[in-house]
């Protein structure tokens, strides 16, 4: 209770934020001429980051037949289902006038990249929620069959959304097929919301964002914080509902071991982005190299490289770092230095473009986010853990049938 | 003890002369420093005089502009009636001013001139004035014998003839954007002969013009001690229209969403219809398993 509470409050103080930001307009905000994205933007990118584990997880472990990480596919689906619904919040967030969203799909060009962001970011939604629904429809009958547990107005919510489940092969079957073809989809589907996200920097001619490698440095990113991010959940889930039984310490083992072997690749596409540019140190590049290398932003910008990936990957290297309280710590230390690293991607990039602007106000040469867009943040944040703990509050975080027949197979 | 005092003794002078050259030193570093004035006469098309200045001083044995300095100017004399007018020099340290319509009238009235630029004194610089004579002028450009430009440089003599000026240096090109394009590849520079003339080939091919394949020609004289500035252009039919490519109403990734490539059209409606269709079935999938598990 005291964590729900505490994230309700959060919750609740980043919607009174938004209420003043409405009121008052994008003006209470320090995003000016230079910065015109900031922490909502870099929010954004690491929403969509950590939304892309289901697909890793669910799909891509279920097509090529690992089955270790069946008890886990219910958590990264969730995670991915509320990332990207405050995804898609967070935008509206940092529209100065959200009433003509609208607009947006009536004179909309094909040719943007941010329409073709919205519309995959749709598309994604919508397979995600089904991925995470087709495989919930066998665990609402046992949740029926032991209705005491549950309050009347559940009971009635489970009846409405899988009461209809009977076992029979037919729905099996159904569902399967279903499954499969989930399976397949999303992971087109998650490439193209990642990338695309990507191409909104790349498509600009900006020092740092410049890169034809963006595509596939934001995706092997957003498979590490989302890893990142199921580890934590693992440890969380599996402290609270006494979950020893099923995520095991094999499961945080192997997980540990993805996320070092993701790290690993992250790091490189890291060395590719800074390294390369830092070696030719083209002269319109250079300040915002060196803003990030010795300048404004090193501090952020080592703790983010050795936060996000070094340590982790030093820590998951061992065996001892791979039992469930070092990976749990290095899960949190993942998608803390993930959140910054999307915040370093957006800002030092605005602040040094190839022609500055004359005649501006020296604040609009720096950043950093006033109390209203901190709220907006963690509020988001916060929205996104409550509708993870939600959900594991009225639906199993384990997904009970797939696990079971596991078991069974694995028994026989 | 004597030693030291022979020493201080000898020295004394040397030391003296020193010290009085350090003084002078910092006298000089505090002292004005020295304002050159250039006046500059300029006509244009022969027919709207301008008066002009380039003001000059040394610093570090270099000379360098001097900017916003207010400049005086006068035709024939120094008087208060004589002002053509007042201007402050520009960051190149120039400044010019038209003549006024009363100034246009003495200037005819007369061949012979001199103008005087004149600029009072400021914390910097000391009062200073510079005079320069020169006679009424005119330069011409005849195109007539096809593509060869004759320049004529002439100027009016006391008995109010317009005589040849001979040895003027000039420039001959065609007027671009923001210079002056030799008329020929080889010849930059010409100088006027014993008839005050320059002839000049015009061998710029297809060079790009207005719709009617018009180009400006242009003749520049730039501060001769005779003549001062002169300056004429004439429009000829000798260059070539290049109509520019228009891709605004094209489809194009830049252009409105009415003119969305096609190719573009193509591929994104082809993976939405593809990717909601499957969405679409597996909506409809979960409607079958509802309807098998009320059945």
């Amino acid at each position: 209770m005291i964590w729900t509470g505490i994230l309700l409050v959060l919750a609740a103080f980043g919607a009174f934020a938004y209420f003043l930001q409405l009121k008052d307009g994008l003006v209470v905000t320090h995003m000016r001429d230079y910065v015109s994205w900031g922490i909502y933007i870099s929010n954004f990118v690491f929403f969509v980051a950590i939304s892309l584990v289901g697909s890793l997880i669910t799909a891509v472990f279920r097509l090529v037949d690992v089955h270790w990480s069946t008890p886990l596919t219910r958590i990264a689906e969730i995670i991915a289902v509320s990332a990207i619904v405050f995804a898609s919040l967070i935008i509206v967030v940092d529209m100065g006038r959200p009433d003509r969203f609208y607009n947006l799909f009536i004179y909309g060009r094909l040719q943007s990249p941010i329409m073709w962001d919205v519309i995959v970011i749709g598309t994604y939604f919508f397979i995600s929620l089904l991925l995470l629904y087709f495989p919930l429809l066998p665990d609402i009958k046992f949740l029926l069959t032991a209705k005491d547990s549950a309050t009347k107005g559940w009971n009635k919510f489970y009846r409405a959304i899988g009461g209809f489940w009977k076992d029979t092969p037919e729905q099996h079957r159904i569902a399967n097929r279903g499954i499969a073809i989930l399976c397949i989809t999303i992971i087109p589907v998650a490439f193209s919301i990642h990338t695309v996200t990507s191409w909104l920097f790349a498509t600009t001619y900006r020092p740092g964002w410049d890169s034809t490698n963006f595509g596939a440095y934001f995706i092997s990113g957003a498979f590490l914080v989302g890893s990142g991010a199921v580890l934590v959940a693992m440890y969380v889930f599996r402290d609270a509902y006494k979950l020893q039984r099923y995520i095991t310490e094999e499961h945080f083992d192997k997980m540990s071991k993805i996320v070092v072997l993701l790290a690993l690749l992250y790091l490189y596409f890291n060395i590719n982005e800074y390294l390369v540019p830092a070696f030719k140190m083209k002269k319109p590049e250079e300040a915002h190299l060196l803003e990030l290398f010795t300048g404004e932003f090193a501090p952020l910008f080592w703790f983010a490289i050795f936060t996000g990936m070094m340590i982790p990957i030093f820590i998951l290297l061992f065996k001892k770092g791979r039992k469930p309280l070092p990976a749990f710590i290095a899960g949190v230390m993942v998608v803390v230095g993930a959140w910054f690293k999307r915040y370093l991607i957006v800002t030092p990039t605005l602040l040094h473009p190839f022609l500055p602007m004359h005649d501006v106000p020296k604040s609009y040469l720096h950043y950093f986010p006033s109390w209203q867009e901190w709220a907006i943040a963690i509020g988001s944040l916060a929205g996104a853990l409550l509708v993870i703990t939600f959900f594991a509050r009225i639906f199993p975080i384990i997904p009970i049938q797939e696990t079971l027949t596991e078991q069974h197979e694995k028994a026989a | 003890m004597k030693r030291p005092l022979d020493i201080l003794k000898r020295s004394a002078p040397i030391l003296l002369a020193l010290g009085c050259s350090a003084m002078a030193m910092a006298q000089d570093s505090s002292a004005k420093k020295t304002l050159l004035l250039t006046p500059i006469y300029t006509t244009v098309n022969n027919q709207v005089q301008y008066a002009g200045v380039r003001a000059k001083t040394k610093i570090e044995k270099k000379f360098q502009p001097v900017p916003q300095l207010a400049v005086s100017f006068f035709l024939d004399g120094s008087d208060a009636k004589n002002l053509v007018g007042k201007a402050v020099t520009n960051a190149k340290g120039e400044a010019m001013v038209p003549f006024t319509p009363s100034m246009q009238e003495r200037f005819n009235a007369t061949t012979a001139h001199t103008l005087t630029a004149s600029a009072e004194a400021t914390k910097e610089f000391d009062a200073s004035s510079a005079d320069a004579a020169f006679s009424r002028s005119k330069i011409t450009i005849d195109t007539a014998d096809g593509r060869t430009l004759v320049v004529t440089i002439t100027k009016m003599n006391d008995k109010k003839d317009w005589v040849p000026v001979k040895d003027v240096e000039l420039k001959v090109g065609v007027r671009r954007q923001a210079s002056l394009l030799p008329v020929s590849a080889d010849d930059a520079t010409y100088t006027t002969d014993s008839l005050g003339q320059v002839t000049a080939e015009f061998k710029r091919d297809s060079l790009a013009a207005g719709p009617k394949g018009q180009l400006i020609l242009a003749a520049v004289v730039e501060e001769n001690d005779a003549v001062g500035s002169l300056s004429v252009e004439k429009s000829v039919p000798w260059g070539k229209y290049v109509a520019p490519v228009d891709n605004f109403d094209r489809r194009t990734l830049f252009a409105t969403r009415q003119k969305t490539p096609v190719w573009l059209l193509f591929m994104a409606y082809s993976i939405i219809i593809a990717v909601w269709g499957v969405i679409i079935y597996l909506v409809r999938s979960v409607f079958r398993i509802k309807k098998i598990g009320m059945a």
